[in-house]
C-alpha cells in the first residue's frame, strides 16, 4: 500500500466495501430512558461516553447527604444500568466529573474531591468500578477521552505556585502515569483557568492532543504515551477580517484515527473601532502546523452579532462537526468537516427561533457517522425540548428529531447535554430534564436496523413433530432483542433467546421459517428463509443373510430398504457383525460382504436411519462354524 | 521461452513529407557494440546503445502521419539515449497519465557477427528489448515487425528485413494504461514513466538459437550430491533442415543433451544433467556461483552458438510453516525499492542499480522486493552479493471486476510465466509472487486467480515457493482463498496507513494482530512485505513523517517482527525516496507531492537517521539460522 489524499481514500477497497456495507440509515429513537430521578438531588450530567463496541456509560452529580456525589450508569448490552456511586468513601463532595469508554466495558471516571483529582477504573463488563485514586492535588477542570484500543488521557489544570499549569495523564493497560512536565507555554503563566480550561482528545494512533487557554491566546500540544511533545503550537491568529484580536479561549478539540489531524474549535474576541464581536472559529493542526483559521459560525466581522458554546467533534477519518451557538439568535450553526477534519460547508441546523441558549454538542457515532444534539426553547410554546440532526455520512445531514418526553417539563441541557454513539452507527443523547425535585437524567437511544439473526442455509430435519428451531443472534451491538418466528406463515412465537419450541404439532414433510429481529426502537430485520423438514416415519428395511457360514468364507448380506414418504431420506446405514467389527454402508449400497475369523454364533444388527433420526433395526442371528458343515442361520 | 511479440507485417509505402520542415539534429547510422550489460545470456550479443533520436506524440498523431516511414531526415526528432524515460522530471497529470513517444535508431549491421562457415541465409538476427512501457510496435525500416505490451520483462522479435547500410528501427510506446493493464492505470502509485526503460540489444543468430535456458538445482539435503537438471530450447532459424549438438558444462562438469534434426523454424526442446558431487551451496554469506556453459554446433562441430550463465545450488521450500534455505531457516530483513532516480525516472544506467545494490548491502538487508520483476543487472548483483529477491509481478491492487475476465486472466499469466522464464536461473530469486493488495476480502474471482496463477508458477518452476503480498487488518479474518500460496507477504501499517475503519490506528496493536496472522496461516511462511513510515522533515517524535518519527517506529516495528520467531523475514518500504503520483500524500500528513518520502536515503543518497536504526537492527539480526 502507497496511499494518497485524503486518509480515508487510502482505505484498501475491500476495506472500505466491508465498512460501508450495510449503507448506514437515518436511526430511530426509542423511547426515552429515565437513569435517575426525579428527585431534587440531581445535580447534573457530568458526561457520556460509549466505546465502538456499544458499551459505555455517563456520568452525574447527585446529592447524597447534602454533599454532591458522583454516580454512574452503565451502559452494557444496550441497555442502561442502575446507577452506582463511586466517590461514597471519600469524605468531600465531588464535582467536575468525566467519563470515557473503552471497548469490553473499559470505564474510566475522573472527578474532583476536596481538589484533589481523582480516577475510577472499571477494566470491564465483569469487573466492578474500583475504589478512587489520587492522581494529583489541587486539580481541577479534567477532561478526558478514550480511544479504541484502551488509551485514554486526562488533561487538567493544577495549581502552580501562585498561577496554574495544564497537566495531563495516561492510562494504559490498567495503569494511570502523569506526566512529568506541564504543558503550558510558559511555566509562569496562570495556565488551563477560567476560559481557558484544558480539552483532550485521543487519537486512534495512541497520540492525544491537549489544548488550553493561556494568557488570553489557545495553545496546544501533543502527548504521546508519558512524553509532551518539545513543540507546542498557538491556534488563535492576531486578528479576524482586518479586526484585532483582545483574547481566545474556551477551546475545544477533536482528532480521529490519525493525530496529525487535529481540529481546535474556540472563540475568539475581536474589536473593530471599538466594536467588540466574538466569533467561534477552527484551526486545524495538521503536523505541528495549523493551516489557519477558519470562521464557522456564519458570523461576518466586523459585525454586532457574536457566537459561543465552541465545540467539535470528529470520527474516524476526520469527518464532523464544529458546533457553535448565536449569543442573541440562540442559532445552531455547525460547519461540516471533511476528511481529516478539513472545514467544510457552514450550515444552520435548527429550524425554529429559540428563546433561549441553545447548547448545541456534536457527537460520534459510527465510523462514519455523527450527530448534533441541543436544546430548542421555544418560549411561551411549550417547554424546551431536546432536538437532534444525525449525519450518516458526510454531506447527508438528516431531519430533525425531538427527543424529550414534553411531558417530563423542560429540559435543561445547562446542566448537561451529551451526545455520542457506538461503532455501528447507534446514537445515544443525555440531558438533565425537569426542575426542582422532578429533576431527572435522561438518556435517549437511537438505532439503526438490527443486523438480522443468522439461520442455517441447509435444511433442519427433526422426528419429532414439535421441533426446536435456532438461530445466531443478531450481531448488531444495542438490544435487548425481540425474536419472532414465522413458520409456515404463521407467527409461532416471540422470545429473547436463540431457540424456539415450536408450540404446535407440524405435519411430516417441509416447513419453511424464519425469524424477524426486533429491536427496542421496533426496527426490524427477517433472517433468510429456512427449511426444517419433519419425518416421524422410520424407514423400512430387510435383512437376508446367505454364504457357507464358515470361518474365513464371506457372508453376504443383502438389505432392502427405503425411506417411506414423506422421506428426509437415508442418512445412515450400520451393520454390526456381533465380532467386535462395525460396517458402516454407503446409502444406495445393498450387498456387502463380511468374513468372520473365529468360529461361534453372531448377532448380525442392521441399522437404518433417516436424516430426521428415525431408525429402524433388524438383528438376524448367525453361526460360524470352524468344519466344512455350514452353520446354522438365525 | 521469451514471449515473442506479434509480428503483423504490413509494407507501408515510404515517401518523403512535401511539406518543409525545421531541420532535425545531425544523426549517422552507427553499428551496436558488442557485448551486454548484464553477464547470462547468448553469446552474439550486441548492445544497440548510441545515439537514438525521440519524438514526443502527446497528441498521438504519429501513426496518422507514418512517423514510422524509412526516411532519413529527423525534422522532430531530438537525440537520447536508451534507456530512456520520456517524461522523466514531468510530474504533470498529463505526464503521469501517459502518452506516447517514438524512438528511432538508425543502424548499420556490425561486421564479423557471423562466422564464416555459416551461410548467408543462415545469417539472423533477433532484437530483445529489456522493458518498454507499455505498448510497443516495432518497424524495421518502415516495416512494422511487431508489437508487445507490458513492461519489466524482456521480449524479442525476429529482426527481419535488415539491410546493408543503414537500417531504421523504429518503436512507439505508448503508456497509457488502463485499469485492465499491469499495473493497473491510468496512472497508477508509482511514476508512470514512459519509454524504452532498459537496455536494447541485437544477438547474432548463427542458424539456431538457444532461445531459452532453464537450469533446476536439486539436492536432498545439504550434505547430499545436487542434481543439475537443464532444459534448452533450440530454435532453427532457417527455413531448412538443420542437425544441431548440443553439449554444456557445469560446474567444470559435461552436460550431454544429444543431437537432433531441426525441422525447418522448429524448435528442439533439449534436457541434460548432471550430479555435482558435494555441492558448494549457494546462500546469503555464501554465494558460490557456478559457471554453466551450453555450447550448439552444427553437425561437422562447427560452434553456432553457446549460452552462458551463473547457477547457485539451493534448496528453498516451506517447512513447518517457515521458510527454509538449504535447510536452514530464514529471518530475512530486506528492503522495497522502486528502480528509478529524480534525473532519469525508470530508466537506470548499470551504475545506478550498483548504487541501489550498495546500499542495500550496506544496511544489511538479506532481501530486496519491488512490485515487478526487477532488472537482470540487479539480478545478477544479487546472485553475486548472496541477496534474495522476492520476484512479484504487477498484478497491483487490480480491480475485482478483471479478476475474473479470461482476456486480464490470460495476460496475468502471461506476465508470470515470462517472469519465470525469463529469470528462473538466477539463484537470488527467493520465490514467484503473483500479486500486491488485490481486493481484501477475497473474492470468488480473487481465489481462482490466486489458484490457477500458483498452480502455473509451480508447474513452471517446481523448485520454488509462491507468495502473495496481501492487505490484511484486525478483524478481516482468515482468508481461505490464500490456500494455495506457500508464503503470505503481509503488507502492514500500523500506525501509519488507515485498514480496516481504524483497526491498524495504533501500533500497539501490531503484536497481537501478528500473532493471529500466525493463528490463521500455521502452515505458511509468512513474511512481512512492506512496513514503511514518511519521514521528510525535522520535528518531534510523535509528528508523522518527521525523521524522528520515522525511525523511532523502524525501530517499534521491527523489535515486534523480533519477537515473532515463525516469521521468515520483513522488508521495509522503502530504500530510497521515489516518485509516486501528483496527489501523492502517503500518510504524511506535510506531504511533498508527488514524492514518496518513506526512503531511508532521500533522493540525493543522504541517509535519514531512520536508516541507522535499521542498519544496527538488521545487521544485528540472525537473518540465516546456522
Amino acid at each position: 500500500m502507497q496511499g494518497g489524499a485524503p486518509r480515508a481514500a487510502v482505505l484498501a477497497v475491500g476495506a472500505l466495501l466491508a465498512l460501508a456495507s450495510p449503507a448506514l440509515a437515518q436511526p430511530s429513537p426509542a423511547p426515552p430512558t429515565v437513569i435517575d430521578g426525579p428527585s431534587a438531588a440531581i445535580s447534573s450530567l457530568g458526561g457520556m461516553s460509549v466505546a465502538r463496541d456499544g458499551t459505555g456509560g455517563l456520568v452525574y452529580l447527585k446529592t447524597v447527604a447534602g454533599l454532591p456525589r458522583v454516580f454512574v450508569s452503565r451502559l452494557e448490552s444496550g441497555q442502561f444500568q442502575a446507577p452506582q456511586e463511586v466517590d461514597g468513601l471519600l469524605p468531600a463532595g465531588s464535582s467536575e466529573p468525566v467519563i470515557a469508554a473503552g471497548n469490553g466495558g473499559v470505564l474510566l471516571v475522573a472527578f474532583v474531591n476536596s481538589g484533589v483529582l481523582y480516577v475510577v477504573d472499571a477494566p470491564g463488563l465483569a469487573s466492578p468500578s474500583g475504589t478512587p485514586d489520587g492522581l494529583a492535588s489541587g486539580a481541577s477542570s479534567p477532561s478526558l477521552q478514550m480511544n479504541n484500543f484502551g488509551k485514554a488521557y486526562l488533561a487538567f489544570t493544577a495549581v502552580d505556585g501562585a498561577g496554574h499549569d495544564v497537566r495531563a495523564a495516561y492510562y494504559y493497560s490498567g495503569a494511570w502515569a502523569v506526566e512529568g512536565a506541564p504543558l503550558n507555554v510558559a511555566p509562569a503563566d496562570d495556565a488551563g483557568t477560567g476560559a481557558g480550561v484544558p480539552q483532550v482528545a485521543t487519537a486512534g494512533d495512541g497520540v492525544a492532543i491537549v489544548t488550553w487557554g493561556e494568557g488570553g491566546h489557545v495553545y496546544s500540544r501533543r502527548v504521546w504515551g508519558t512524553a509532551p511533545s518539545v513543540v507546542d503550537e498557538q491556534a488563535d491568529v492576531p486578528s479576524v477580517s482586518g479586526c484585532a484580536e483582545v483574547s481566545a479561549g474556551e477551546p475545544q478539540v477533536a482528532a480521529g484515527g490519525d493525530s496529525s489531524y487535529a481540529d481546535v474549535a474556540f472563540q475568539e474576541r475581536v474589536s473593530c473601532s471599538g466594536l467588540q464581536q466574538t466569533r467561534v472559529l477552527m484551526n486545524r493542526l495538521q503536523g505541528s502546523q495549523y493551516d489557519g483559521v477558519v470562521t464557522t459560525d456564519g458570523l461576518s466581522t466586523p459585525g454586532t452579532s457574536s457566537a459561543e458554546d465552541p465545540d467539535v467533534a470528529m470520527t474516524e477519518y476526520g469527518q464532523g462537526f464544529v458546533t457553535s451557538a448565536g449569543q442573541s439568535s440562540n442559532a445552531v450553526v455547525a460547519m461540516e468537516l471533511g476528511n481529516n477534519g478539513a472545514p467544510g460547508t457552514v450550515l444552520q441546523i435548527n429550524s425554529l427561533p429559540a428563546s433561549a441558549a441553545s447548547y448545541p454538542v456534536p457527537g460520534v457515532a459510527g465510523i462514519f457517522s455523527d450527530l448534533i444534539a441541543w436544546q430548542q426553547a421555544p418560549g411561551t410554546a411549550g417547554p424546551a425540548e431536546i432536538r437532534i440532526r444525525y449525519e450518516p455520512r458526510a454531506s447527508t445531514l438528516g431531519p430533525e428529531l425531538v427527543l424529550s418526553n414534553p411531558a417530563s417539563g423542560p429540559t435543561d441541557a445547562a446542566r448537561g447535554l451529551a451526545a455520542t454513539g457506538d461503532g455501528g452507527g447507534d446514537a445515544v443523547v443525555a440531558w438533565v430534564q425537569g426542575t426542582g425535585a422532578s429533576s431527572e437524567i435522561v438518556a435517549d437511544q437511537l438505532y439503526q436496523p438490527p443486523a438480522a439473526a443468522t439461520v442455517s442455509n441447509t435444511v433442519a430435519y427433526s422426528r419429532s413433530t414439535e421441533p426446536v428451531l435456532s438461530w445466531t443472534p443478531s450481531s448488531s451491538r444495542w438490544g435487548p432483542f425481540t425474536y419472532t418466528v414465522t413458520l409456515d406463515r404463521t407467527q409461532l412465537g416471540q422470545t429473547g433467546a436463540g431457540s424456539l419450541l415450536v408450540p404446535v404439532a407440524l405435519r411430516n414433510g417441509s416447513h419453511t421459517w424464519y425469524v424477524t429481529t426486533s429491536n427496542p426502537a421496533g426496527l426490524t430485520a427477517g433472517s433468510r428463509i429456512a427449511k426444517v423438514f419433519v419425518d416421524t416415519v422410520p424407514p423400512v428395511l430387510k435383512v437376508a443373510e446367505s454364504g457357507p457360514r464358515r470361518v474365513g468364507s464371506q457372508e453376504v448380506v443383502r438389505l432392502s430398504y427405503h425411506d417411506p414418504a414423506p422421506a428426509s431420506g437415508i442418512a445412515k446405514l450400520t451393520i454390526r457383525w456381533g465380532d467386535g467389527t462395525l460396517t458402516h454402508v454407503r446409502p444406495g449400497i445393498h450387498r456387502i460382504v463380511h468374513t468372520y475369523r473365529r468360529a461361534g454364533e453372531y448377532k448380525i444388527t442392521v441399522t437404518v436411519a433417516d436424516r430426521a433420526g428415525n431408525p429402524k433395526t433388524v438383528i438376524r442371528g448367525i453361526k460360524i462354524s470352524k468344519s466344512s458343515t455350514p452353520g446354522k442361520r438365525g | 521461452m521469451i514471449r515473442r511479440a506479434v509480428v503483423l507485417g504490413a509494407l507501408l509505402a515510404l515517401g518523403m513529407s512535401a511539406v518543409a520542415r525545421a531541420q532535425g539534429p545531425p544523426y549517422r547510422a552507427s553499428p551496436p557494440t558488442k557485448g551486454a550489460w548484464y553477464s547470462d545470456g547468448q553469446t552474439g550479443r550486441y548492445l544497440l546503445g548510441g545515439t537514438w533520436l525521440y519524438r514526443p506524440d502527446t497528441s498521438d498523431v504519429g501513426v496518422a502521419q507514418a512517423w514510422y516511414r524509412n526516411i532519413a531526415p529527423t525534422d522532430g526528432w531530438t537525440t537520447t539515449t536508451i534507456p530512456n524515460a520520456y517524461n522523466a522530471g514531468d510530474f504533470s497529470q498529463a505526464s503521469m497519465n501517459g502518452y506516447v513517444g517514438w524512438y528511432r535508431r538508425d543502424f548499420t549491421v556490425p561486421a564479423g557477427a557471423f562466422a564464416s562457415y555459416v551461410p548467408k541465409s543462415g545469417r539472423q538476427w533477433i532484437i530483445r528489448f529489456e522493458s518498454v512501457n507499455y505498448r510497443a510496435t516495432v518497424w524495421l525500416n518502415g516495416r512494422e515487425i511487431g508489437t508487445h505490451a507490458g513492461a519489466y520483462v524482456p521480449w524479442e522479435l525476429d529482426l527481419t528485413g535488415l539491410r546493408a547500410g543503414v537500417n531504421r528501427l523504429i518503436v512507439r510506446v505508448d503508456n497509457r494504461r488502463t485499469a485492465a493493464d499491469l499495473p493497473p492505470g491510468p496512472g497508477g502509485q508509482w511514476w508512470n514513466y514512459g519509454g524504452i526503460l532498459r537496455e536494447v540489444y541485437l544477438r547474432a543468430v548463427q542458424t539456431a538459437d538457444l532461445s531459452q535456458v532453464g537450469i533446476q538445482t536439486l539436492h536432498a539435503c545439504s550434505k547430499c550430491d545436487a542434481d543439475i537438471v537443464e532444459q534448452v530450447a533450440v530454435r532453427n532459424m532457417t527455413g531448412s533442415r538443420q542437425k544441431v549438438v548440443l553439449s554444456g558444462v557445469y560446474g567444470g562438469k559435461p552436460v550431454k543433451f544429444g543431437s537432433t534434426t531441426l525441422a525447418p523454424h522448429g524448435t528442439w526442446t533439449a534436457h541434460g544433467s548432471v550430479k555435482i558431487p558435494h555441492p558448494s551451496l549457494w546462500a546469503p554469506g555464501h554465494p558460490k556461483l557456478y559457471t554453466a556453459t551450453l555450447t550448439l554446433s552444427d553437425s561437422r562441430g562447427r560452434r553456432l552458438g553457446a549460452y552462458f550463465t551463473h547457477s547457485g545450488i539451493r534448496t528453498i521450500k516451506v517447512v513447518g510453516g517457515r521458510l527454509e534455505l538449504n535447510g536452514r531457516f530464514l529471518n530475512l530483513r530486506g528492503v522495497n525499492f522502486h528502480e528509478q532516480t529524480l534525473q532519469t525516472g525508470a530508466a537506470m544506467t548499470p551504475a545506478q542499480d550498483a548504487q541501489l545494490m550498495s546500499w542495500v548491502r550496506q544496511i544489511g538487508a538479506g532481501v530486496i522486493r519491488a512490485h515487478y520483476p526487477v532488472g537482470p543487472e540487479i539480478e545478477e548483483m544479487a546472485d553475486r552479493d548472496g541477496i534474495l529477491i522476492w520476484s512479484e509481478v504487477p498484478v497491483y491492487q487490480v480491480q475485482s471486476t478483471y479478476l475474473g475476465q479470461p482476456g486480464w486472466l490470460a495476460q496475468a499469466h502471461a506476465m508470470l510465466e515470462d517472469n519465470i522464464l525469463s529469470n528462473e536461473n538466477h539463484p537470488s530469486i527467493l520465490l514467484w509472487s503473483i500479486g500486491n493488495e488485490l481486493p481484501s476480502p477475497a473474492t470468488a474471482a480473487e481465489a481462482r486467480y490466486i489458484a490457477g496463477a500458483t498452480a502455473l508458477a509451480k508447474k513452471l518452476d517446481p523448485t520454488r515457493p509462491v507468495g502473495m503480498a496481501v492487505s490484511n487488518w484486525p478483524g478481516l479474518g482468515c482468508q481461505s482463498a490464500w490456500d494455495p500460496l506457500d508464503v503470505i507477504g503481509d503488507n502492514e501499517y500500523f500506525g501509519w496507513f488507515d485498514a480496516g475503519g481504524g483497526g491498524d490506528d495504533d501500533r500497539d496493536a501490531l503484536s497481537p494482530f501478528l500473532d493471529s496472522v500466525r493463528a490463521c496461516y500455521p502452515t505458511k511462511a509468512i513474511m512481512i512485505t512492506e512496513f514503511g513510515f514518511d519521514g521528510n522533515r525535522a520535528g518531534p517524535v510523535e509528528e508523522r513523517g518527521t525523521y524522528a518519527f520515522q525511525a523511532n517506529s523502524v525501530a517499534f516495528h521491527l523489535n515486534v517482527f523480533a519477537t515473532k520467531p515463525w516469521l521468515s523475514g520483513a522488508m521495509y518500504f522503502a530504500l530510497q525516496d521515489y516518485v509516486a503520483f501528483p496527489q501523492y500524500s502517503g500518510g504524511d500528513p506535510r506531504p511533498d507531492p508527488p514524492y514518496n518520502q518513506k526512503g531511508l536515503v532521500d533522493f540525493s543518497g543522504n541517509e535519514k537517521p531512520a536508516w541507522a536504526a535499521v542498519s544496527q537492527i538488521y545487521h544485528s539480526t540472525q537473518q540465516i539460522a546456522p
